[in-house]
């Protein structure tokens, strides 16, 4: 942290404790705007719905101290498409429709203990830390911080700071805010924290650096009284018997895991957390507790890395790797990306005859400012304070410069959020909107991930669908009948064919290319391959797994796009030309929007100085659906 | 007496009452400035705090801290005042702007209005009340993907099989999304067919198929099968919320007002640069 952005923090916090006192907050019944999904009857061929499943607000440590007072409240009313304020005091709005489904994670360890300790009735208030996190002095903020932060991810419990009271107290406001809010048939939400785990990988460094090991656990229904937290233990393997246990009371329960792109190759390690050889039991405790992996979010994208897909021309895609509060890269070689472990997965059949790996994609906001920051066109990024301005976020110089010559940005800036991004949502398919009808479908895996756009994505796997069906009225229910949707095991023995539907965002870019990525090992070596599948502007594959350019451009000067060009959606039934018989596989669709301004191109933009030449002009918003495996029978 | 109302006149006074408080400060500094009191009032405030915070009651052990806490807080501002510590301190500046800021606020607060005022100012802005017109419809859905330059004709010649009654089930391509809504406004059609198809469908005919209409997907034939017409909300169910709008509005008014005047009682002499 530089030395003036923590005194602006500073101030911006002693400011804070007087902040004005909002009026009663009536609970005046939010009427949902009517959408597509509103109070219907159930579908049988199921709807999709978007939402955002990893949330914080002021209760945790890390929005607090930067400023966030935005509370769960706010955070469901910020879905439902009304206005909430950012930290910096300017308005946050919801672009798309409301969302449909969402829960409120906030970090469980040390969860309200800011709060406490800025409230001078408070025993915590009266900590030398909390004199120390609360004054002026940037040094003794950082370093206040910084016992919290490492605590969080040891697990400590500070003598004479961390206090079960407040966290179970805080953790029953959270659970009774999403009671209030959830409305089956409208919109759904679920109670949630955030565990907090973090692998010391690199000495102790006194931040929070580190292997990020953190995860969303999400309920279905109920919630016990308290959360597991890293308090309660650092391994998620403790985290995952916790669940089971939780699951038998009635609790139920999944956890998803994030950031693995920062895990310092920890998330999808090849051993248990300490250092065991993997076995069946654990890959099935692994499966049953975390169905799904959020692959994309405001600080980047954990699909793949062009180090290991090198022959895959988009793996470069909003690529973030610098580890926690931390200017050190991340170790990608292994356990960092989904691809690679979709790959391991497979060859850990062959070896323990389970896949600890068998898991569906999912996208999230991480926003600690209440309100996701989906919009490319209008990006307010994460952290409050620290990124709420395009100069703290190194899209425009500083100083109001006019040009980048001889600009140095501030690190902060420069490694972490000029790299991150407007980004994600988790989109599920489920025949209503309620609790027990999006759990489900997260449990079977029927969910994918998008960047922020709301592309439609239909995808099923099955041994006796043709071309003939995608004109058929009745697709749907008879691939549901005669195949598996997006998430499922297609187990034969005859070569299975696929039908992948995609539909563009009416408020988005038009479609360039649907595509498949298959994964299998052969011999023991993990393969991949990236086919495209269907390609916009008439465009042909002839033979070749690639669609010709299809023209699209983006203007740079005003961010306008090619409006003849794309496609509105793209339909297509798929055969694997290399399909071996008797070879296991993964096949996930990634679907491509034509090219549109990354939102610090839109933030150059409108203060009039060029983009900073060290990040990507145009990014290509794109959905990712969850794998279908192919088990074949002897 | 409504010279005690006028927010104005309460500047006055607080500005006479502080150079009075000023003025006897020194002298008054004797026994009266050397006593805490800890009232049971402020006691009981301070325990709700702490209990809203702990998640339990305070004990006895908790309540002295809790007493200390305030005493030591209140001897340390006594003492920076003697000092004069507040001077040229931005974060105490802002926030006593900011109190200021409040009083203004609060102190504009007008009486209820008689209900035929109210109901008069509600007939004044009775658009800030209505509901948005709301269209329930049908449509039957062409790609561009699949028809090419022939989608204008495909569209046409299915309109007149929809015409001569046909099932619409059966008739245009497969759309990923529902194929009939119920009541939505023109703001979420347009989110999710895009804003000239919006537009467009809410100038239609009800129970009859239009003309293809294009959208961000490609064309469409629609029907309208209900129009909710904006409704003018009757003033008697929403008299709560018409009357919450009201004092909204005379609060603000009053403040703006309020600074005018505040502002006004300054001579402002802005330096231009050399």
């Amino acid at each position: 942290m530089t030395h003036k952005l923590s005194v602006l923090i500073a101030m911006a916090m002693l400011i804070s404790g007087c902040s004005a006192e909002k009026g009663p907050d009536g609970d005046r019944h939010v009427a949902l705007a009517p959408g597509e999904t509103a109070g219907e009857e159930a579908n049988p061929d199921r709807n999709v719905y978007f939402g955002d499943l990893h949330i914080h607000t002021k209760n945790s440590f890390d929005a607090y101290i930067f400023n966030v007072r935005t509370t769960p409240d706010d955070a469901y009313k910020f879905g439902m498409g009304e206005t909430v304020k950012h930290p910096l005091g300017y308005d946050l709005t919801l672009e798309g429709p409301p969302l449909d489904f969402m829960a409120v994670t906030d970090h469980a360890a040390y969860l309200g203990h800011l709060e406490a300790m800025n409230t001078p009735s408070s025993p915590l208030s009266k900590l030398a830390m909390a004199k120390d996190m609360f004054s002026t002095d940037s040094d003794k903020i950082t370093a206040a911080f910084q016992l919290i932060g490492g605590a969080v991810r040891d697990g400590s419990k500070m003598p004479g700071v961390y206090d079960p009271a407040i966290v179970g107290n805080v953790w029953k406001q959270i659970v009774d805010a999403a009671e209030k809010y959830n409305q089956p048939g409208k919109f759904t939400t679920f109670a949630g924290y955030e565990y907090t785990a973090v692998r010391i990988t690199r000495g102790k460094d006194g931040g929070f650096a580190g292997g990020n090991l953190h995860r969303n656990v999400i309920f279905r229904g109920s919630a016990p009284d308290m959360p597991f937290a890293t308090v309660d233990s650092t391994n998620p393997e403790d985290l995952w018997s916790w669940m089971d246990d939780q699951r038998e009371a009635g609790h139920d329960a999944m956890s998803i895991p994030h950031n693995s792109n920062v895990s310092d190759g920890e998330m999808f390690k090849m051993e248990t957390y300490n250092g065991q050889p993997l076995t069946k039991a654990y890959a099935e405790q692994r499966v049953r507790n975390e169905p799904l992996v959020e692959i994309t979010q405001v600080k980047g994208t954990s699909e793949t890395h062009p180090s290991l897909s090198p022959n895959d021309e988009w793996a470069d895609f909003e690529i973030y790797d610098k580890l926690l509060s931390s200017p050190v890269p991340s170790k990608t070689a292994t356990g960092d990306y989904v691809r690679q472990a979709l790959a391991n997965g497979l060859k850990l059949v062959e070896k323990i005859g389970a896949d600890p790996f068998h898991f569906g994609f999912i996208g999230s906001s991480d926003t600690h400012v209440v309100g996701g920051s989906f919009d490319e066109k209008n990006f307010w990024s994460k952290v409050g304070l620290l990124d709420g301005t395009a100069e703290t976020r190194g899209s425009i110089p500083p100083g109001g410069k006019k040009s980048w010559e001889g600009v140095t940005l501030a690190p902060s800036a420069a490694d972490w959020f000029s790299r991150w991004s407007a980004s994600g949502y988790a989109a599920v398919w489920a025949e209503e909107n309620s609790r027990e009808a999006i759990f489900d479908a997260m449990r079977r895996k029927e969910t994918y991930a998008t960047t922020g756009t709301r592309i439609k994505l239909r995808f099923f796997g099955g041994f006796g669908f043709d071309e003939t069906m995608l004109d058929d009225p009745q697709m749907v229910r008879k691939a549901y009948q005669d195949g598996v949707p997006m998430g499922g095991d297609l187990v034969g023995s005859k070569a299975p064919g696929f039908i992948i539907w995609a539909m563009r965002d009416a408020m988005s870019a038009p479609l360039q290319r649907v595509q498949v990525i298959k994964v299998w090992t052969d011999g023991g070596e993990a393969k991949e391959k990236v086919f495209d599948v269907a390609c916009s502007d008439g465009g042909s594959l002839d033979g070749t797994f690639r669609c010709p350019d299809n023209g699209a451009k983006v203007d740079l000067s005003d961010c306008s796009i090619s409006t003849d060009k794309g496609a509105p959606e793209l339909k297509t039934f798929w055969r694997d030309p290399e399909h071996k018989a008797g070879q296991r596989a993964s096949y996930y669709v990634r679907v491509l929007e034509n090219p549109v301004c990354r939102w610090s191109t839109w933030d150059a933009l409108r203060a009039g100085v060029p983009p900073n030449p060290a990040l990507p002009r145009t990014i290509q918003e794109r959905a990712w659906s969850s794998p279908i495996w192919y088990v074949p029978t002897a | 007496m409504k010279i005690f109302r006028d927010p104005i006149m309460h500047f006055v006074l607080i500005g006479l009452a502080l150079v009075a408080i000023n003025h006897f400060w020194s002298g008054w500094q004797g026994e009266q400035g050397r006593t805490i009191v800890v009232s049971a009032a402020e006691i009981d405030r301070l325990e709700k705090i702490w209990a809203g915070t702990a998640g339990r009651l305070p004990t006895g052990e908790d309540r002295q801290q809790i007493i200390d806490q305030y005493v030591q807080e209140e001897a340390l501002v006594r003492e920076a005042g003697r000092l004069g510590l507040g001077e040229g301190d931005t974060i105490i500046r802002r926030r006593l702007a900011q109190k200021m800021d409040f009083l203004v606020g609060d102190d504009a607060r007008a009486d209820d209005p008689s209900d035929a005022a109210l109901e008069d100012w509600f007939n004044d802005h009775r658009d800030r009340f209505a509901a948005p017109e709301m269209r329930s419809f049908t449509h039957v859905y062409f790609s561009p993907e699949k028809h090419g330059s022939r989608i204008e004709s495909v569209a046409d010649a299915a309109r007149v099989r929809l015409q001569s009654g046909a099932d619409w089930k059966a008739i245009g391509d497969p759309f990923i999304q529902k194929r009939s809504y119920a009541a939505v406004p023109e703001r979420e059609v347009a989110r999710l067919f895009g804003p000239e198809f919006a537009a467009a469908i809410f100038k239609l005919d009800a129970r009859i198929w239009s003309k293809p209409v294009g959208s961000a997907f490609g064309l469409h034939l629609v029907r309208i099968e209900a129009i909710d017409s904006a409704a003018q909300a009757g003033f008697e169910p929403i008299r709560a919320e018409v009357l919450a709008a009201w004092q909204d509005e005379q609060r603000s008014e009053a403040k703006r007002a309020a600074l005018e005047e505040l502002i006004g009682q300054y001579e402002v002499v802005v330096e231009t640069r050399r």
